[in-house]
């Protein structure tokens, strides 16, 4: 179940929102397999749209979105859901985890949805993966009893464990004060690059910005590829 | 399959039924649930709105107990005045109503009826297959004791032996039921009538002493005074059923030309078949003979309708109460919308969510239903005392099969209804739910 | 289902089920099949209830205007594999029929067969019993045996629908 590492490719890709308006445009865009993105832009620009899109979890209106081999852009939901189950960790900007269950539980919490086969991989990856960010012997505290900084690598864990080729985050650091954003930066592209993973991050960050191998810039909707990167 | 249902034993007919009953709400959870491991979330969010859950559940719990409890109560009523009249095989009285004959004989109440002569309790006395006749002189009390005037044989079929003490042999003495607040040695004087209408001191000086106790029987007659009912009819001046020739011995035989007349009288024959035919030869223009547990189970059975009745109405306030917890699960997901969506978007398929939301709601169901059938018990228990306090029925409050239908016909419909949230959680807007 | 389908045909071969419209009222003939006799008890109104479950109870008012007491003791029917007498008992909260070896009939008097009370016990039904129909059956006394015609009624039938006309 491990993915490997994916190429993306993007062509001819338009997203709209309410009342026909135009959200995304991104006429052709190719992100190498086991590289670090990070998308920077205004607020509105459509950044988040940008990372949904890719995800699965936007419908685009026309468009190629190609993973590897899947063009997951025609795939009805719940085949973009299971592409989703299978190939990418997702990390969000405020540290969601399910506050009454166990560090080890919401890292885990793929197994229990995911095949009988794969439950006890996922459990061993999420153990293994919270012991590499230094939450190891937490035990069954409930996860609302952690600081933000150790919820979001609780969040890191979890996007991990399933062992995926695709890593995506929104804003990750985004309500982190300023040790634990650096230390959460350097954790996500280390651990992204150690296993040769796709990620891509959205993020004003300077901390994630410097680590990136490419910045791109989104401005009302369109990308442009940063110069600096 | 009919003649194998039918050939099996009552309890395994109400098992196959309950079954039966719950296998939607089974069928729907295995398919709902088959391949996920809900568990640990499911526990999560318990916990959570642990307080909403428990106001859920309540009203669930509430409604079922309700519903069981008034079920189990109409049923251990029915029994109970079935019970009360089991000792009384056959009762004649003059022509008139049956249900009024029976209310007088059998549950004490106060009422007018007209008297059999003593040329017709002769000829049943005499009857070959009569194994005992007793006659049941009503009107007289002390306090709220109705005082009724029969015979030895008849307290002895009754109680089917003393608790305490002997048998009245002379018209001064009286046996009390359990509940009389009389010990034997006490005297009482009887009141002309009986409650607020009661004339005190209408009989004179006249004075009974209590020589025997009855056991307990469950039925009104533990609050009765049971006396010769040769003084019965001395107090009211009349004869006392003995001609001129009587030994002095209180009892049978009654003379027809000095028998004053009872408003009623119990007959035990050899036999249920010869009770029978002696209901046949007694329901003629001068006599009424009816089986006291016939008329009841006739009534029982025209209440039946009303039983029915009873029982829909229950479950569909139960369905009501359900109805109105989904609508409030249908908000509370609007609240757990963000983990939901958050599922969603770790890439838990559809069906996940809906699982979770559905064994929520289940949970509740199951739990409210359990409690509801545990509270309707204790709410069973508490009616029934009351009943037992104003009537002297006792009432048995159990919980029957019926009840146990109720609840698991209730809970498979209600399961199904739950699945009207677990679908509209699954149809929201991941992205619009996950940004909060 | 099945039952249902297949219930017409089992009418036309049980022979004594008769359909509905083959017995008129003829109140005012000989040949009223709602009264039968033996000797001088007449038996009137036999009527049961509509089931499909495999037992019946049969209910009919039995008039004895002899001088000697007679004794019911049972019946036969081709569509039933047993007729036992039986009477109705409440104990102990519980009120059930259970079996009589034999009823007297008292001379002079009318011996009423209703719910809550005697009547007569078909068990083991070959098919259901559908309301307006009637069958045949005998109705066994000591001194010998009477055909009657049995009514069906409504499942929630109380009492035979001609009930209360004079015979």
């Amino acid at each position: 179940m491990t993915g490997h590492a994916q190429k993306l490719e993007v062509s001819s890709l338009t997203v709209t929102g309410d009342g026909g308006r135009r959200l995304l445009c991104v006429d052709s865009l190719t992100i190498a397999a086991g590289s670090a993105v990070v998308v920077r832009g205004p607020s509105g620009a459509g950044k988040s749209t940008f990372l949904y899109a890719l995800a699965g979890m936007i419908a685009p209106e026309t468009g190629q979105i190609r993973w590897g081999e899947t063009d997951i852009a025609p795939l009805p939901e719940p085949a973009r859901a299971a592409f989703r189950r299978r190939n990418m960790g997702f990390v969000f900007q405020e540290h969601l985890v399910f506050e009454e269950l166990s560090a080890p539980e919401n890292a885990a919490i793929a197994a229990l949805y995911s095949g009988r086969a794969d439950r006890g991989r996922i459990r061993d990856r999420a153990a293994a993966e919270l012991a590499r960010l230094g939450l190891d012997g937490v035990g069954t505290r409930r996860s609302d009893t952690f600081s933000g900084g150790e919820r979001q690598r609780i969040a890191v864990a979890r996007a991990l464990a399933g062992g995926p080729g695709i890593i995506l985050a929104d804003e990750p650091t985004a309500s982190l004060d300023r040790d634990n954003a650096d230390r959460l930066a350097r954790d996500l592209v280390t651990l992204a690059r150690t296993e040769g993973r796709t990620l891509i991050a959205v993020s004003h960050d300077p901390a994630l910005h410097e680590r990136a191998d490419r910045l791109i810039d989104i401005v009302d909707g369109r990308l442009l590829e940063a110069a600096d990167g | 399959m009919d003649e194998i249902y039918h050939a099996l034993p009552n309890w395994a007919q109400d098992v196959l039924v309950t079954l039966g009953l719950l296998t939607p709400l089974l069928v729907v959870g295995l398919i709902v649930l088959r391949g996920f491991h809900v568990g640990p979330l499911l526990l999560g969010l318990l916990r959570r709105q642990v307080w909403i859950s428990a106001v859920f559940t309540a009203l669930i719990a509430v409604s079922v107990a309700l519903g069981t409890g008034l079920i189990a109560q109409e049923r251990g009523l029915r029994q109970g005045t079935a019970r009360a009249a089991d000792k009384f095989d056959l009762v004649i009285a003059a022509p008139g109503s049956e249900i009024t004959a029976m209310l007088a004989a059998v549950y004490l109440q106060p009422s007018d009826l007209p008297l059999l002569d003593g040329a017709t309790y002769a000829e049943i006395a005499a009857h070959p297959r009569v194994s005992l006749v007793a006659p049941l002189g009503f009107g007289d009390s002390w306090r709220d004791a109705p005082v009724v005037g029969t015979t030895a044989g008849f307290v002895d079929h009754l109680s089917e032996g003393l608790a305490a003490g002997r048998p009245f042999t002379a018209e001064d003495e009286a046996i009390a039921g359990a509940r009389v607040a009389l010990e034997i040695g006490d005297s009482f004087a009887p009141a002309h009538g009986v409650g607020d209408a009661a004339e005190h001191g209408a009989h004179g000086d006249f004075a009974y002493r209590v020589v025997g106790k009855m056991p307990m029987t469950g039925s009104p007659w533990d609050r009765a005074l049971m006396v010769p009912i040769e003084s019965v009819w001395s107090v009211h001046g009349l004869a006392n059923g003995h001609g001129p020739d009587w030994d002095g011995d209180i009892g049978p035989p009654f003379s027809p030309a000095h028998f004053p007349g009872t408003p009623a009288a119990l007959v035990r024959a050899e036999s249920l078949g010869a009770t029978y035919s002696l209901q046949a030869e007694f329901s003629t223009a001068q006599t009424m003979a009816f089986f006291p547990g016939s008329v009841l189970a006739r009534l029982h059975a025209l209440m039946g309708d009303i039983r029915q009745v009873m029982s829909v109405l229950a479950v569909i306030t139960q369905v009501l109460v359900t109805a109105g917890v989904l609508a409030g699960l249908m908000m509370l997901t609007r609240l757990l919308a963000r983990r939901l969506a958050l599922l969603r978007a770790l890439g838990a398929p559809r069906r996940f969510v809906f699982a979770l939301t559905w064994s929520y709601a289940a949970t509740l169901i199951l739990t409210g239903a359990a409690i509801g059938l545990l509270l309707g018990i204790a709410a069973s228990f508490a009616i029934a005392a009351a009943i037992t306090a104003r009537t002297d029925i006792v009432v048995a409050a159990t919980l029957g099969w019926p009840e146990i239908h109720l609840v698991a016909g209730f809970v498979s419909l209600t399961g199904l209804l739950a699945l009207l949230p677990a679908y509209l959680t699954m149809t929201r807007p991941v992205i619009t739910d996950l940004r909060g | 289902m099945i039952r249902y389908l297949i219930l017409p045909a089992l009418l036309l071969i049980a022979g004594p089920v008769h359909a509905g419209e083959d017995h008129g009222h003829a109140h005012d003939s000989g040949g009223d099949t709602h009264l039968a006799t033996l000797g001088d008890i007449r038996l009137v109104h036999a009527w049961t209830r509509a089931t499909d479950r495999g037992e019946a109870l049969i209910f009919m008012e039995i008039e004895h205007m002899g001088a000697e007491a007679a004794t019911l003791t049972g019946g036969a029917t081709d569509i039933a594999d047993g007729v036992t007498l039986v009477a109705f008992q409440s104990r102990d909260g519980a009120a059930g029929y259970v079996a009589l070896p034999d009823l007297t009939i008292a001379p002079g008097t009318e011996m009423v067969l209703r719910p809550e009370g005697v009547a007569l016990l078909l068990t083991g039904l070959d098919a259901p019993l559908v309301e307006d129909k009637s069958f045949g059956m005998e109705v066994e006394f000591a001194r010998g045996h009477a055909e009657v015609i049995v009514q069906i009624e409504a499942a929630n039938a109380t009492r035979h629908s001609h009930a209360g006309h004079a015979h």
